[in-house]
């Protein structure tokens, strides 16, 4: 006994690595999708985890910049490491300012912090942002020179309050210097640094307050359509799998071949019905015409003449009817094929996109497939709002399938029940 | 007295409710448009509505992927618009389908406001169904650093195809890391978008609309096409999306490309050197494609006057420099805006704007959408075989020309309605003895039959199943079948039977066959696959090895995803810097040419059948499961007692028992693979040159590309013939064993 206990523990060690690539390779572009939802956008395009706002070897240095009583020359500087520009600002005795102004398309909350290499006279200067309707919030910047001529200061955009402005729409970065007398000011390479994750793609997509709509009428249309095939597919599965009576094999057929048809054949047709019942636009469209489906009474017609039915029959000539001996006897005999039929329904109907999309015309309809289906642009795919909304919507089937994954796999409510 | 005050109350009230009815008669517009977001466009309309209060405008954002097919399936059963917005090339489609309205006043009364030649291509057959609203058009991007290192003057663009040329020639050996040009394959717009502006500055053309001449095949176009298979041979080869990509990333010195890329470029890498300018042409003459997007009201709408205001108010100058401050991709078409100074400031404005002033639009016709798949067709094929341009253009030339002859054959009564009543007739009489037959043979008299009467409960059960069945499947079955049986077209309506022609014409379709032989390798290539790693799975997990509830919810997840982004994101995994290109890379197997797998005819059913597979055999392997528990333990525990050893057992008792769940994995497995459509319609859109034309998509085609219900349906009929064959014969191989059992 025991070299047989071994001989099957050993065996299953086999089997958990022949599965493991298998399930590997199944499971990886959920990790992907997940690091594309997780990463802000346009961390894969840069290098070194950051984005390049400015540098001396590629910028004019006299690109944006506003001045009042105030007067700047420029000249290049080499140092051991890269170029420098050296700029000396005349402000006149009284004061004057100087404001450098950079275009900035970006998303703020991508970003961790901002790194400036800067070596100053002027003691502190204001770093502000500005978003395209005209908000700003800035924050004052201590210099401390130093001998160091590499040094980089380290800002974290935590700091300033990014709830002034509008985010995701930012459109500049500006440097205002305050100061009398001649100063000077080296700057070096300026940069943002991306965040390594950030939540910031999950953010967007649940405060689009359309997301939130599409969740819901998913949820409600996937809840209705699932527990009604559930009900009325066993029903039906049950009357065809019972006794013999006319026309049962016929009507039996017609159901195979319902299932054969391809959707798109039934387009214009289902499209002329629901139009003509004025259900156009509204839950009745996406729900009634697939409260039943043929796959789902097959299935449960398999299942219910594959259970032994003497239980049943000596409840029916004790005088039960046939009601009385469905939901008491057979129904609860079915769970393992009600949980396929209710899963396979369920994913089907939270995923399906065509149907909604002919039936539906606005947002307050919409189911998230169609939504899901508006990020993926003409000439280009919104990638990691696809991604994160994808997380999302995949949630609610993973989570249920999670759930039911018990009865399942144990056993409980398999068919072995019945046998006494 | 108190009884009279109710009374005179109660008039007053419905008086004055009848009365208020009357007067907030506001008439409500239905207005289509998808170039503007959504929330945009809702603000503008608002305002409209303020100026005009007793005009409402209800709006529907359509989507620029699937708009049109929006519209024709809305028109098709009689939902439709007051105002819309179209493509321009879809306007001659419309137009001579009776369903725009005229609006030759609007056009001559803004006749002169019309800037650069954005009435261009509208007229149709002496009159004007659509305005233009805002356009878009084609220009050279170039990288500026990357002509520095090639030692080319970066303020000199190429002006001409000479100098385009040497540009090419000289980074492609200077510059050996980037691609020195850029031509979009892969789909059906770009192709043609990139290579006619090319065609046209060299004085070449297409055909003539009003005569319908083509002068495709003539040696100005063989040339073209010589000099772009030219240039083609250093050019990156993929779709318009990533083409712009890796322009902004710096891997491409030239490309041409749209106004999208002004938002794109800074967003991406904010350090690009880049510089704008207009297309070289032949010899200087620089032509760009004018994407037009205009505006039309519905033939039958019942408010001709307040749309006919809405449209003054959406191409008036003031909202057009709105929406293209919201939208900068766009141009306005209005002569004052373009004079504007704020406007004119925004970057590279002036760049587009010289551009659009010597831009042009595609002829009009009604058939364009097949003619323009035609083009982008033999763009690729020249592109990546090496076939001559002159048979290439012959060849184009003759499918043109077929095309556009069928055009003429339109209209009228069909030619077969004399014999098709008889047809009919005797198509649904063979049915009803088909059916009859069938209700015969099948049925076996036995002892237990229930009578009638006694019945009567079971059909209680099945009744929800009938009335749906009844409504919502067998109606549009037989209409279906009606439907086949016409030359039914959306926008025409019926124009007489048929009869059988159009399966005739179907099966003689060497389309059809394609598509046909496709469908049946992908079913072959993904059904085995997936019922054998369902099973496989489905008996490891039933084992209970270690962590099998994580292998079992890995496995099933993928399902959890919808097809759409699942596609979408295998066509990422897909393309040139994907995943299989990397682990080819890394395996040192040598990588396709094109490298973009979905592009690669010999590749890309093979990926859309990945794609599938992944998908799909986690939902097999739960049924599987499902069936695997419902096996009596006692018969297995007899095996074990008998001395079975567990292969014998695996392959004796347990397959045998599984028997009707593998049936039902491998007819839904075959269902599905037959059925096999979002997965092409999201990555490959039927494949690079057909390659990935399945039956479903070869349906879709014809009913929403070239409009033919008709024939459509009749697809849909010998699909479901197919599948139901070969459905049947799967089931009776493995009914032969059951009969044991019974």
């Amino acid at each position: 006994m025991n070299d047989n206990k071994k001989r099957e523990h050993r065996r299953n060690i086999i089997l958990f690595f022949a599965i493991l690539p298998l399930f590997i390779v199944t499971v990886s572009p959920f990790f992907i999708i997940l690091k594309i939802a997780f990463t802000p956008e346009g961390i894969t395009t840069a290098n070194n985890y950051e984005l390049i706002l400015w540098q001396p070897e590629i910028n004019d240095p006299h690109d944006g910049w506003t001045f009042e009583q105030c007067v700047m020359s420029a000249k290049v500087i080499k140092t051991d490491s890269d170029k420098q520009f050296d700029l000396s600002l005349n402000f006149t005795p009284s004061g004057g300012n100087a404001k450098w102004i950079l275009p900035l398309k970006q998303n703020i909350l991508n970003f961790d912090r901002m790194e400036l290499k800067i070596d100053s006279s002027i003691p502190s200067f204001y770093l502000g942002f500005v978003d395209i309707y005209g908000n700003q919030t800035s924050k004052v910047i201590t210099v401390k020179s130093s001998t160091n001529k590499n040094q980089v200061i380290s800002i974290p955009l935590k700091k300033f309050k990014l709830s002034n402005i509008n985010t995701s729409n930012v459109s500049n970065v500006y440097f205002a210097f305050n100061s009398a007398g001649e100063q000077y000011l080296k700057l070096g390479k300026i940069s943002l640094v991306y965040k390594f994750f950030t939540l910031a793609n999950f953010k967007e997509v649940l405060l689009t307050a359309s997301f939130g709509r599409y969740f819901f009428n998913s949820a409600l249309i996937s809840i209705i359509v699932t527990l009604g095939n559930i009900l009325l597919s066993t029903m039906a599965g049950f009357a065809f799998s019972w006794k013999s009576y006319p026309l049962r094999r016929f009507l039996f057929i017609s159901t195979l071949i319902m299932i054969m048809i391809p959707m798109q054949l039934f387009m214009v047709p289902l499209f002329i019905l629901v139009q003509r019942f004025g259900w156009l636009n509204s839950y009745n469209a996406l729900i009634i015409p697939f409260l039943i489906s043929p796959i789902n009474i097959f299935l449960m017609k398999q299942f219910i003449s594959k259970i032994p039915k003497d239980f049943a029959e000596v409840a029916l000539i004790d005088g039960a009817s046939y009601f009385q001996v469905f939901f008491r006897i057979i129904f609860p005999m079915c769970k393992p094929a009600i949980t396929v039929v209710g899963i396979n329904t369920f994913v089907g109907t939270w995923n399906s996109f065509l149907y909604p999309f002919i039936f539906t015309n606005t947002v307050e309809m919409r189911t998230l497939p169609v939504g899901l289906a508006l990020y993926i642009g003409l000439f280009d795919v919104d990638w990691a709002h696809l991604m994160s909304a994808s997380a999302i919507s995949a949630l609610p089937v993973l989570i249920l399938f999670l759930c039911f994954q018990k009865y399942i796999i144990t056993g409980m409510l398999s068919g072995t029940a019945y046998q006494n | 007295m108190r009884i009279k005050t109710i009374t005179q109350y109660f008039l007053i009230f419905f008086v004055l409710l009848f009365s208020s009815s009357l007067f907030s008669k506001d008439t409500e517009l239905s207005f289509w448009q998808f170039v503007v977001p959504e929330k945009e466009m809702r603000k503008i309309l608002d305002e409209f509505e303020k100026r005009h209060p007793n005009i409402k405008v209800k709006m529907q954002q359509l989507n620029w992927r699937d708009g049109l097919d929006k519209i024709i399936t809305s028109i098709a059963t009689g939902i439709t618009f007051d105002v819309c917005e179209l493509g321009s090339t879809w306007v001659a489609y419309f137009a001579s389908n009776g369903l725009l309205y005229g609006i030759s006043d609007i056009i001559s009364s803004h006749k002169d406001s019309f800037a650069y030649d954005a009435l261009g291509n509208l007229e149709y057959k002496g009159n004007f169904y659509s305005t233009p609203w805002v356009a878009g058009t084609r220009v050279l991007y170039y990288n500026k650093k990357i002509f520095k290192q090639a030692g080319i003057d970066p303020d000199k663009p190429p002006l001409n195809w000479d100098e385009l040329e040497s540009y090419i020639l000289k980074i492609a050996s200077k510059c050996p890391g980037v691609y020195p040009f850029a031509l979009p394959v892969g789909e059906n717009y770009t192709p043609w978008q990139t290579f006619l502006p090319f065609l046209w500055s060299a004085g070449g053309s297409l055909f003539d609309p009003e005569t319908n001449k083509v002068y495709i095949n003539s040696k100005r176009n063989i040339e073209t096409l010589r000099y772009y298979k030219k240039i083609g041979n250093y050019s990156l080869l993929t779709r318009q999306a990533h083409i712009d990509r890796n322009f902004a990333l710096g891997k491409v010195a030239m490309i041409i490309s749209g106004g999208w890329n002004i938002g794109l470029i800074p967003r991406l890498n904010p350090q690009l050197k880049f510089g704008i300018s207009k297309i070289p042409g032949f010899e200087g003459n620089s032509v760009s494609f004018l994407g037009g997007e205009v505006l039309g009201i519905y033939q039958r709408s019942r408010h001709i006057a307040e749309s006919k205001q809405l449209i003054n108010f959406l191409i008036s100058p003031e909202i057009q420099m709105r929406i293209t401050k919201i939208v900068p991709s766009f141009i306005p078409t209005h002569k004052d805006c373009l004079n504007s100074p704020s406007f004119m400031s925004l970057a590279y404005r002036t760049k587009f704007i010289e551009q659009i002033k010597t831009s042009k639009s595609p002829p009009p016709s009604p058939k364009w959408s097949q003619i323009e798949e035609e083009i982008s067709w033999a763009i690729e094929d020249t592109l990546f075989n090496n076939v001559k341009p002159e048979y290439i253009m012959e060849k184009l030339e003759n499918k043109v020309e077929g095309i556009i002859s069928l055009e003429s054959k339109w209209g009228g009564k069909s030619q077969y309605s004399k014999f098709t009543s008889y047809i009919f007739l005797i198509s649904i009489l063979s049915m009803l003895v088909f059916l009859f037959l069938l209700i015969n043979i099948t049925r076996k008299k036995r002892v237990s039959e229930i009578p009638f009467r006694k019945s009567m409960p079971m059909f209680l059960f099945l009744s929800p199943w009938l009335i749906i069945f009844i409504i919502f499947y067998l109606f549009p079955f037989i209409y279906s079948f009606v439907l086949s049986l016409t030359d039914f077209s959306p926008l025409k309506g019926f124009s007489g039977f048929c009869g059988f022609a159009n399966y005739a014409k179907i099966l003689a379709d060497p389309e059809f066959k394609k598509s046909f032989m496709h469908t049946l390798y992908f079913a072959l290539g993904t059904c085995p696959v997936s019922l054998i790693l369902a099973l496989f799975s489905s008996l490891v997990i039933y084992k209970k090895i270690p962590f099998y509830k994580v292998f079992q919810a890995g496995i099933f997840a993928p399902i959890a995803i919808s097809v759409i982004v699942a596609s979408t994101v295998f066509s990422y995994f897909y393309s040139t810097e994907g995943i299989f290109n990397k682990l080819l890379a890394l395996l040192n197997l040598p990588i396709p040419f094109p490298d973009n797998w979905l592009i690669n005819p010999n590749l890309a059913l093979l990926s859309v059948m990945i794609m599938n597979i992944w998908y799909s055999f986690g939902l097999y392997m739960i049924i599987l499961t499902a069936g695997l528990h419902s096996i009596p333990r006692e018969i297995i525990e007899v095996s074990i007692i008998d001395g079975a050893g567990s292969w014998h057992r695996l392959i004796h008792i347990i397959l045998p028992q599984l028997k009707p769940f593998i049936l039902i994995v491998v007819i839904l497995n075959t269902v599905k693979a037959f059925q096999v459509f979002p997965e092409i319609f999201t990555m490959t859109q039927g494949g690079p040159h057909g390659a990935t034309l399945t039956l479903v998509y070869y349906l879709y085609k014809t009913g929403f590309h070239e409009f033919d219900m008709g024939k459509a349906s009749a697809i849909g009929y010998i699909l479901f013939f197919i599948i139901g064959f070969l459905s049947i014969l799967e089931a009776l191989i493995f009914k032969k064993e059951e009969v044991y059992e019974r």
